[in-house]
């Protein structure tokens, strides 16, 4: 039981306290208009750019749902803002966010990679009908709530987030 | 220009807890061995540390404690895979069993030892402080379990800045970061580190920071996701951590 000397183990808890802080102020290291710049860059990025790269069946899936019934989904904004998505690509938006949250090489923001995995989950839950995340409704709702409140989020992404904050309610009302 | 999800493809680093733990069920033994081995080598050294810190342990069952922890409660009763289904975080439920181990034994070895049933009964005063030093133990537990969760994301930071050639990286982090904080170093200079790492400038060396930290945030929320059910919950867990602290 032997440990290399400088072992974090041993470090003064206020020590670790003050790298801890420093992976938090990570959160500094972007401005308000820079989160604000790669969301709007994110929702108008073509799908088939990021969800491409999810491999080679992937991409063909995405072009053919996204020019199916000739919606013409360009984008991130097109899927989420369109009245019908095709759920398939809705779960694999999501898919992709996710990745982005638990990528340590992910290039967006971890802030922006969790409103864009809300957002589906809203854009699914309130044009769809359907849910396609195993999040309970109270954590469903607490990640659209925590969006909501990001003051660099664009008001397309809002709209979409307020319809599945409602089509939650509802259901919860109902049951 | 690189998408997020052609830099994730890069992406080479460790297997995740529930991979290992899935992989404890491999019909090839040499596969099994591995991710217990994998598993352990990420938590042990949490526990070693705690025992080496025991005020009530003898010191020469330290060691056989442990084997005995990873033999009965690791192995034989498969706690680790208890734990994928348990509600809750893995922390509180590793740290729990290990904590009730621990106690178990020491009761076992006093009982074993006292001649009259039950033992001699401490003075209240002493009683208290016993009850002190355990919850005093416990919160060292918790915080020597961050200190674990820190270093597997700076180990998981090293490996990638070497993998990626950016060694430049990881040679700032350590010297303005890690070691100031950690060992009580004086951080380098910038002056210093334009030269060392022939930089054009001092704010290029800034900025080169400002990537490492980044990185290594990355690194923390990826080890730290690994410890709750799913990534949404990995804020909410370091922000816990950070009251143990």
């Amino acid at each position: 039981m032997s440990h290399p000397p400088h072992s974090i183990l041993d470090a003064a808890p206020t020590r670790v306290r003050e790298l801890l802080d420093c992976a938090a102020a990570e959160t500094l290291l972007w401005s308000t208009d820079d989160l604000r710049d790669v969301f709007d860059h994110q929702w108008a990025t073509p799908l088939a750019m990021d969800l491409g790269g999810l491999g080679q069946a992937m991409a063909e899936q995405v072009e053919t749902l996204a020019v199916s019934k000739q919606l013409l989904l360009r984008s991130f904004g097109d899927l989420l803002e369109h009245e019908r998505p095709p759920l398939a690509l809705l779960q694999l938006s999501k898919e992709f966010a996710k990745r982005c949250l638990h990528s340590p090489h992910s290039t967006i923001p971890h802030d922006v990679a969790r409103v864009l995995y809300f957002t589906t989950i809203a854009a699914a839950l309130s044009r769809c009908g359907q849910r396609i995340s195993s999040l309970s409704d109270a954590r469903i709702l607490e990640g659209i709530a925590w969006s909501l409140d990001c003051d660099w989020l664009a008001e397309k992404a809002r709209t979409v987030l307020r319809s599945g904050q409602q089509t939650l309610t509802d259901r919860g009302r109902q049951s | 220009m690189t998408t997020a999800l052609q830099e994730d493809n890069r992406d080479h680093s460790q297997p995740t807890r529930w991979s290992l733990v899935a992989r404890l069920h491999d019909a090839d033994e040499t596969a099994r061995l591995a991710a217990l081995e994998s598993l352990l080598q990420r938590y042990l050294p949490v526990l070693e540390w705690y025992l080496m810190r025991h005020p009530g342990l003898d010191p020469h069952r330290r060691e056989d404690m442990v084997q005995g922890f990873v033999a009965a409660k690791i192995i034989e009763q498969g706690i680790l895979e208890r734990a994928n289904q348990a509600r809750g975080r893995f922390r509180t439920f590793l740290l729990n069993a290990f904590q009730n181990y621990v106690r178990d034994e020491l009761r076992r070895a006093g009982a074993a030892r006292r001649t009259p049933p039950g033992g001699p009964l401490l003075p209240f005063e002493e009683a208290g402080a016993v009850a002190t030093d355990e919850s005093r133990m416990d919160q060292k537990l918790h915080q020597a379990w961050i200190s674990q969760i820190v270093q597997l994301a700076i180990t998981g930071m090293e490996a990638e800045c070497a993998a990626s050639h950016r060694d430049d990286v990881w040679s700032i982090f350590r010297s303005r970061l890690l070691a100031p904080l950690l060992e009580g170093a004086t951080p380098e200079p910038y002056g210093a580190l334009v030269k060392r790492l022939k930089l054009d400038s001092p704010s290029q060396a800034a900025n080169l920071l400002i990537t490492a930290k980044r990185m290594f945030a990355r690194h923390l929320n990826v080890v730290v996701s690994d410890t709750v059910e799913d990534s949404t919950q990995a804020e909410a867990e370091l922000r816990e951590l950070k009251k143990c602290l």
